[in-house]
């Protein structure tokens, strides 16, 4: 027996030996094969590297008014593995009642198993800090808090299509937000934090770090006062005439800036999730239009640049009707012999023809292109489109005819604004500008935008010649008499177009109406472009750019004097101001 | 009794592991307790105490971190009862194991009577109402009853061995039976589990034959699947689930074993070092109520690494052999089945528990025998050490 139980306790001794082997083997394998695997997912658990948001730049006006920064708010995010199962209903419960969620939808994303899910973005701090303390009150453990900034646009609609918006991921999706992004943005950076099992970071090991660049502050070169008068009178417009959509800009044609620019329709940048898309477009570079009259500014000044005609050159304009290529060419009123310079007055469609068909079409079609049409004019405006100018080949036979008045173009509001800079700037066509300069959070300088001049398209003494002749519109002979500003000398030009209908064709009685000109004529201070796309007036015959389009601009002309100070010419101040002629039904010519 | 001890004395053992000193080779100058002090395996107690000092230390480690104060008393409870359980060792040693045959039968109905009371004044821990405080002292009724149900079998197991096996059987499911059930309705499964390799083992040294354990084995085998079917718990099944297959639920019943895993794996061949910063433990990934205790291995491993974890393991084989070899040595069946229950308790401890934190074995909540912080089971291991002990100091001479 006592051999036998010897002999037992051996084999017990054998058996314990064999299982502890087993412990080795499996030691050997999870310690040392499997190390490299374990020690990942080791590090994996609690080391992650947490993004040190760039703050985003803020955008001003030419003074520094505010057009954009940032108010501090957190993103509410959830790690479920730090959420223990249990307190998952208790979470929902609260949280949904928080961050006023849909229960059902945050009972899936917490019991999915996710280590980062936005549960709601742009908390205010005080709202966040109470949750926080909720949180730490019910022990409720995944639930982190990050910081962010939410943009903030002080003046509303106000300038929203040049000022744009960013996405949530704070990217600009539009306007300068989007074109200056890469300024804007600044450089994110980083620094790796650890975590222990209650997700609270452990300061002590706080690893390598890189501090985050702010973004750079970007300055337009608009004025928020002229923006203002400019806004408050496309409001006062679409409240009389309730065009479709309406355009104004206005320029400063020796350096390109853009002073002022104003689209409707028109959204509130603070509330851009409820825009609709047709509120969220700028017309003034996206919208091709077909541009009328104003054209004939184009025309002329090739014409008189090419030294075809002189200024007082007279040119039949066959009483009105005029038979080319088998369609017949009509103007407004009967004219017979005209002056180049009335040609533009009196805005002959038959004299605008003939000064075209003098030039040829090769010629014809490289003023227009050297104006500028047909091409992006490069402003700092994301969309912007090359409008359709079809090279000679693709004419028609009238096609000649119908390009001097502007029709079968198609250009944007910005190159018209453009063109008519050039004529006021002495024949050098400019770049249009909205940004002025860029600066460092710290106002260093890190780029500024001089004036950039593209090309001189006409002789200066052709510019002057188009100036002198475009002053006549805006008297009592011209076609937009009431465009006129007490004090100031203006130059400007009507235009009238019938709308072009998508599906081919024009649109019986509607119309684009619009006025371009500038002020002072001599020395112009800023060109401003009025365009009003299917204005509703009360009777048909009264919708035209000199009636519609042109006592807008008087009106802002007058009032952006007022602000840029410009000295009046006395013996220009008529006793009357200049009433809304077109309700008076005072000379449409 | 008396002659039996003075026989004992006289012969000195030959295969001894440890040489002992008898003062020149006169026996008649050392007076008979010196005699026995001498002769206590200084090789057992060396590694115990090694061990338990190194329970303490792994116990700090693991917690040292903690703001809880109660957390940052741990280790130095542990050093407490280790103090205790050393005097203990050191007096059962010095007690003839026979004695214990007088005390098996009371020791183990006060185990039955406390498992009782604790069903009734009891506390629970972790869910199962396991731990009985007397006294101010809190000790876990399952651990004493299992010494003292050892005590009771190698009694009988050692006194009828002319009975028939299947009586003996039968007789010794009894004693086994009825702390065993006690202690399921706790509930505690894994003190429970611990019966069944201890009293296997006292039956196979105890002399049943061979062919009545294997029908005991595949009895047990084939009730395992419906047991855990129809008797576990769901939680105990999670534990089953999340042990096949850790993959199964990260976040959930499986996370223990899966940071337990990820902490011994990412310690590697050396470890990250004593009170190394940035580790699973210290970042607290591991479960705060358990990694003092029952995952104490993990802490270890993480810190020690491999060749701490071979250290430790190698310890407890030293620990184990040395047992088993007094076993060997022991004078009679009765000494030689207490030794052989008591090391197979050790052993089972220990099996279960770094078993567990290796996944080699599903989750059960048995601490690690002189390293886990658990109280009064220091005191019971030492305890029962004591035993071990004495039956060496109380051998026989002659190995043949």
């Amino acid at each position: 027996m006592r051999w036998n139980g010897r002999t037992r306790c051996a084999l017990v001794c054998i058996c314990f030996v064999l299982l502890f082997s087993a412990f080795s083997f499996r030691l050997v394998y999870l310690q040392l094969v499997k190390h490299d695997e374990y020690a990942g997912l080791a590090a994996e658990k609690h080391v992650y590297k947490q993004p040190i948001y760039a703050e985003r730049g803020v955008i001003t006006d030419a003074n520094g008014e505010i057009l954009a920064h940032n108010i501090p708010v957190e993103i509410v995010v959830a790690d479920t593995s730090h959420l223990t199962k249990e307190k998952v209903a208790e979470a929902v419960a609260l949280l949904s009642q928080e961050l006023k969620l849909d229960p059902d939808e945050l009972s899936e994303k917490l019991g999915s198993d996710r280590h980062y899910i936005v549960l709601k973005r742009d908390m205010p701090t005080s709202a966040a800090d109470a949750l926080r303390t909720k949180l730490r009150e019910q022990d409720l453990h995944g639930i982190y808090f990050e910081h962010d900034a939410a943009r903030l646009y002080p003046n509303g609609s106000m300038l929203c299509h040049v000022i744009g918006f960013t996405d949530f991921d704070h990217k600009g999706i539009q306007g300068v937000e989007a074109s200056m992004d890469e300024y804007l943005r600044g450089q994110d950076g980083y620094r790796y934090i650890e975590h222990d099992r209650a997700g609270q970071e452990i300061v002590l090991y706080r690893g390598q770090e890189r501090a985050a660049r702010d973004g750079y502050q970007v300055h337009l070169g608009i004025d928020l006062n002229l923006q203002n008068i400019v806004e408050n009178e496309i409001d006062a417009a679409v409240r009389e005439y309730s065009p479709q959509k309406a355009t104004i800009i206005l320029m400063r044609p020796q350096t390109g800036e853009i002073l002022a620019m104003a689209n409707r329709p028109a959204f509130d940048l603070n509330q851009r999730n409820t825009a609709k898309p047709e509120q969220m477009k700028n017309r003034a570079v996206i919208d091709m239009m077909e541009p009328g009259s104003t054209f004939k500014i184009v025309t002329a000044a090739a014409a008189l640049n090419e030294k075809k005609v002189r200024p007082d050159t007279t040119i039949f304009c066959e009483n009105g009707v005029w038979n080319y290529g088998g369609r017949t060419l009509h103007d407004h009123r009967p004219y017979g012999e005209l002056s180049v310079q009335n040609i533009l007055v009196k805005s002959s469609n038959i004299g605008a023809a003939k000064l075209a068909l003098s030039l040829g079409d090769q010629k014809f079609y490289e003023y227009i292109r050297r104006f500028g049409f047909g091409e992006r004019t490069g402003v700092e405006l994301p969309g912007e489109i090359n409008g359709t100018i079809r090279p000679p080949q693709n004419w028609s036979k009238i096609s000649i005819t119908r390009i001097p008045m502007g029709h079968e173009v198609a250009v944007t509001p910005l190159q018209m604004t453009v063109a008519m800079a050039t004529i006021a700037n002495g024949g050098k066509l400019v770049t249009p500008r909205v940004v002025k300069s860029i600066t460092t959070a710290e106002g260093k300088t890190v780029s500024e935008f001089s004036p950039s001049v593209v090309r001189q398209v006409i002789l200066p003494e052709t510019a002057k010649q188009i100036g002198n002749a475009l002053r006549g519109v805006v008297s009592d002979r011209g076609t937009a008499a009431a465009a006129a500003v007490p004090g100031f000398v203006i130059a400007g030009k009507t235009g009238t177009a019938q709308k072009v209908d998508p599906h081919g064709g024009y649109e019986r009685g509607k119309y684009v109406v619009s006025f371009i000109g500038f002020l002072p004529a001599d020395h112009p201070e800023f060109v401003g472009l009025v365009v009003l796309d299917d204005a509703k007036t009360s009777k048909p015959e009264l919708n035209y750019g000199g009636l519609v389009a042109g006592p807008i601009f008087s009106r802002i002309a007058e009032k952006a004097a007022r602000y840029l100070d410009l000295a009046p010419q006395p013996d220009l101040i008529k006793p009357t101001a200049p009433g809304r002629v077109a309700s008076t039904g005072a000379s449409r010519h | 009794m008396a002659g039996s001890l003075t026989s004992t004395a006289a012969g000195l053992p030959l295969a001894s592991p440890i040489y002992i000193p008898h003062a020149g080779g006169s026996k008649d100058k050392v007076t008979p307790f010196l005699r026995k002090i001498l002769g206590l395996n200084w090789l057992l107690m060396a590694v115990m105490l090694a061990l338990a000092a190194f329970g303490v230390i792994a116990i700090y480690s693991a917690t040292y971190m903690r703001e809880d104060p109660l957390a940052a008393e741990f280790w130095r409870k542990q050093a407490n009862w280790v103090v205790v359980g050393f005097f203990a060792f050191i007096i059962v040693s010095l007690i003839d194991y026979r004695w214990v045959r007088w005390g098996a039968l009371p020791m183990y109905l006060a185990g039955l009577g406390f498992l009782i009371l604790t069903r009734f004044i009891g506390h629970k821990v972790y869910g199962a109402r396991s731990w009985l405080s007397i006294a101010g002292v809190n000790f876990q009724p399952a651990q004493l009853a299992v010494i003292a149900g050892i005590m009771v079998i190698s009694l009988f197991l050692s006194q009828f061995r002319q009975m028939h096996p299947m009586l003996r059987l039968t007789l010794c499911g009894a004693v086994v039976g009825a702390p065993c059930l006690l202690i399921l309705m706790q509930p505690d499964l894994g003190e429970c589990i611990i019966w069944g390799p201890v009293l296997m083992a006292l039956l196979f040294v105890g002399g049943i034959p061979v062919r009545y354990l294997i029908c005991i084995i595949l009895i047990v085998i084939a009730f395992i699947p419906i047991a855990i079917n129809l008797g576990l718990k769901p939680y105990q099944q999670e534990r089953i689930t999340a042990f096949i297959n850790p993959d199964i639920d990260r976040q959930g019943s499986a996370w223990a074993i899966n940071q337990s895993l990820i902490a011994i794996g990412s310690g590697g061949w050396s470890g990250k070092g004593f009170k190394a910063p940035n580790t699973q433990i210290e970042l607290g990934f591991l479960p705060a109520t358990a990694v003092h205790n029952d995952y104490i291995f993990s802490a270890v491993g993480e810190q020690w690494g491999f060749v701490g974890g071979m250290f430790l393991l190698g310890a407890f084989a030293l620990l184990l052999l040395t047992c088993l070899f007094v076993a060997f040595c022991a004078g009679d069946q009765f000494g030689l089945l207490l030794v052989v229950g008591i090391t197979t308790l050790i052993f089972t401890h220990i099996f279960q528990n770094i078993g567990m934190t290796i996944s080699l074995l599903p989750i059960t909540g048995v601490p690690l025998p002189l390293i886990s912080y658990s109280g009064s089971f220091v005191l019971m291991i030492m305890f029962g050490l004591g035993i071990v002990n004495s039956v060496w100091v109380n051998r026989r001479g002659d190995l043949r």
